[in-house]
């Protein structure tokens, strides 16, 4: 009987300590934005991290409205990272597509090297997500406190959670240690 | 949501996805024709001046109106001719003569057209419409606490008419934001004290007080009015119509974007680099008036590319003169004027526009071109920006719903000038826009004309033609020197 509650209590320590380790690795994707975790992956819970991107890309699916979408590919964005491999590889692949980027014959419509794309917030934002370029950084950071804009920006910037009109943040992301 | 007039985006002209639908309509009245060959014309009418300049065309136009056909030439492109299309057939010497310049869909040409306009308003939410202002809450409002405007009614009916149809049709958020702050009207001068104002008047005092309340609504301009006037007994009129909607959502608009609020953020649907400039550009409207034998010009309201008014050429300093253009001497004083505003605006916003855009009503010339080229579009001096557009847009002639035509493009010292004409969908004629501009998209002032037109809070309805800074330039202009 000991035995075995000891078996379950260290199983229940190694699970803890690897939902810290994957709190860390998201903690980290979302300061450092670029970042994709290589090299300590294998330590985090990689299916919490696959429920929480599928949660987000079940919503992303269902919602029309454009800042919610890029808030939530913000966050996908961040889960990808977190996990690298596969699931960081799959979300490069639907970002285009998702972003409203593809074109019918296949290229992308925007040019990362463009200054003026971020004369239009809502475009800096998605091209920000797509190019991660620091002076897209810079200008998202400058964007009108209180307004919506600056509100999907502060979330791709790391500091701010999906917000409640945006659904808030799945059940399954929000990993704490 | 069903909004029930034609003018505004009802559900019936929208698409399977929201947008809207380009309903052809037969009703292309004018179509542009270039001359292409004069020897048959020359047959025709005898001796045919050549080449085709503004007098010259003046009397091929004499010729052509006496053969039946109704037509107009474009005094910039002299050899191009608009020409009424009744029910008969242009005769074939005539299009042995002229070759037609075909219209495009508006989308053809932009890759976007009015309909593709993404509103975008508080609490990330988007909309197709501007009229969801009533429904959602302003994009940015200065005022973290409640908003109050006062209401001053003449008529205890007004105020109860005003009261029913903003508590039916203002969303609870508005609500709870927005307060309307009731007042019996004692004195027309009470209307003459600060903030936001909404005064209900009986339609006979606006008639008999006509020159007090000018006065008053003249000295409440700061680029932009803070007094709404509104003649109760229309007001009235409109409960219980069809238009109930519009009207309020009309008049909350105006009340949020007078009080400093931008009620929504108008998204363009491109990535083309050069119309990505419009949303950062900063946009000059210079208002013309007819005072006696004379024009009043010289008043210019600045706004922004988010559609706020930061700044205007000092109220008291208008020209007048002759002339609906400037002279030179009186334009270069316009400019020191209009210099002056926009260095306050770089120092306040910290911004330099890439892109300066003079629109008025009535058309550029040559020589204003060029001085304004010489003080705004010179990248050396500090007080120039990248590039300058020169804007004149005027009701013209039909050429059908969502069509654009160029009707000629030429280049000039410094840049390009050219004209088109536009109709958008809820148009009943197209409008003229003739334009002179540093760049070399000849596309761009079609761009900034559907833009600069979504930007105006003060009227939502889709089937306005005028563009909101020439808008606000003018109205000063009509209440200072009242008829």
């Amino acid at each position: 009987m000991g035995e075995a509650l000891s078996a379950v209590v260290q199983r229940l320590l190694r699970l803890a300590n690897r939902r810290c380790f994957t709190a860390f690795g998201l903690w980290c994707t979302r300061q450092f934005r670029k970042t994709v975790v290589r090299g300590f992956s294998h330590l985090f819970n990689r299916r919490l991290l696959e429920t929480c991107f599928k949660e987000l890309k079940a919503r992303l699916i269902s919602e029309e409205r454009e800042l919610c979408r890029v808030v939530l590919l913000g966050w996908m964005d961040f889960v990808a990272r977190a996990h690298g491999g596969e699931l960081y590889w799959q979300f490069r692949e639907l970002l285009p597509d998702a972003l409203g980027f593809r074109q019918p014959d296949g290229s992308i419509a925007i040019d990362c090297r463009e200054r003026r794309i971020c004369n239009e917030p809502g475009l800096c934002l998605k091209a920000y997500l797509f190019c991660k370029k620091r002076r897209m950084e810079k200008e998202l950071r400058s964007l009108a406190a209180g307004t919506p804009y600056a509100k999907a920006a502060s979330v791709l910037l790391g500091e701010g959670d999906i917000p409640e009109e945006c659904g808030g943040l799945p059940k399954n992301c929000a990993v704490r240690c | 949501m069903q909004y029930p007039y034609s003018t505004p985006p009802g559900l019936t002209d929208k698409g399977p996805f929201g947008k809207f639908k380009h309903i052809e309509q037969n009703q292309v009245i004018h179509k542009i024709y270039r001359v292409t060959e004069t020897s048959i014309l020359k047959s025709k009418a005898g001796s045919i001046c050549e080449p085709i300049t503004v007098e010259c065309s003046k009397k091929v136009l004499k010729w052509l109106r006496g053969q039946g056909i109704d037509a107009r030439f474009v005094a910039e492109f002299p050899d191009r001719f608009v020409v009424r299309i009744g029910d008969g057939k242009l005769p074939e010497w005539f299009l042995k003569s002229f070759s037609e310049i075909e219209a495009k869909s508006i989308r053809e040409v932009l890759s976007f057209d009015e309909g593709d306009l993404l509103y975008y308003f508080g609490d990330a939410s988007q909309s197709m419409s501007p009229y969801d202002v009533l429904r959602r809450k302003s994009y940015r409002c200065p005022a973290l606490r409640r908003l109050s405007i006062k209401v001053y009614y003449e008529r205890p009916e007004y105020w109860e008419a005003l009261e029913s149809l903003f508590n039916r049709y203002a969303d609870r958020s508005l609500l709870e934001f927005v307060e309307l702050d009731p007042k019996s009207l004692k004195d027309i001068w009470d209307l003459d004290r600060g903030g936001v104002k909404l005064a209900l008047l009986d339609g006979k005092t606006l008639e008999s007080r006509f020159r007090e309340i000018a006065e008053i609504k003249s000295r409440s301009y700061n680029g932009l009015s803070t007094l709404q006037l509104v003649n109760g007994d229309r007001l009235l009129g409109v409960v219980g119509g069809r238009g109930e909607e519009y009207y309020i959502a009309n008049l909350l608009s105006g009340l949020l974007f007078r009080s400093g609020c931008i009620p929504y953020y108008v998204e363009l649907p491109t990535t083309r680099s050069e119309y990505l400039k419009l949303p950062r550009a900063l946009y000059v409207g210079v208002g013309l008036r007819k005072v006696g034998e004379e024009y009043a010009k010289g008043i210019a309201v600045l706004m922004t590319g988010r559609g706020n008014v930061v700044g205007y050429v000092d109220k008291d300093f208008h020209i007048r003169g002759r002339s609906m253009e400037f002279k030179e001497e009186e334009l270069e004083e316009f400019v020191g004027g209009i210099k002056e505003a926009l260095e306050k605006y770089r120092n306040n916003a910290r911004e330099n526009p890439e892109l300066v855009v003079a629109v008025r009503s009535r058309k550029f010339h040559d020589a204003e071109w060029r001085t304004l080229k010489r003080n705004f579009a010179r990248r050396w001096l500090r007080l120039s920006s990248g590039g300058l557009l020169l804007m004149s847009s005027y009701k013209y002639v039909g050429i059908g719903p969502s069509r654009a035509v160029e009707v000629g493009r030429t280049m000039v010292d410094g840049g390009l000038h050219g004209v088109w004409l536009v109709q958008l969908s809820k148009f009943k004629s197209a409008v003229k826009l003739g334009y002179f501009y540093t760049g070399n998209d000849a596309t761009l002032p079609l761009a900034a004309y559907i833009y600069l037109r979504s930007l105006d809070f003060t009227s939502l309805t889709q089937a306005r033609t005028s563009l909101p800074p020439v808008k606000y330039a003018r109205n000063y202009l009509r209440w200072k020197y009242p008829s």
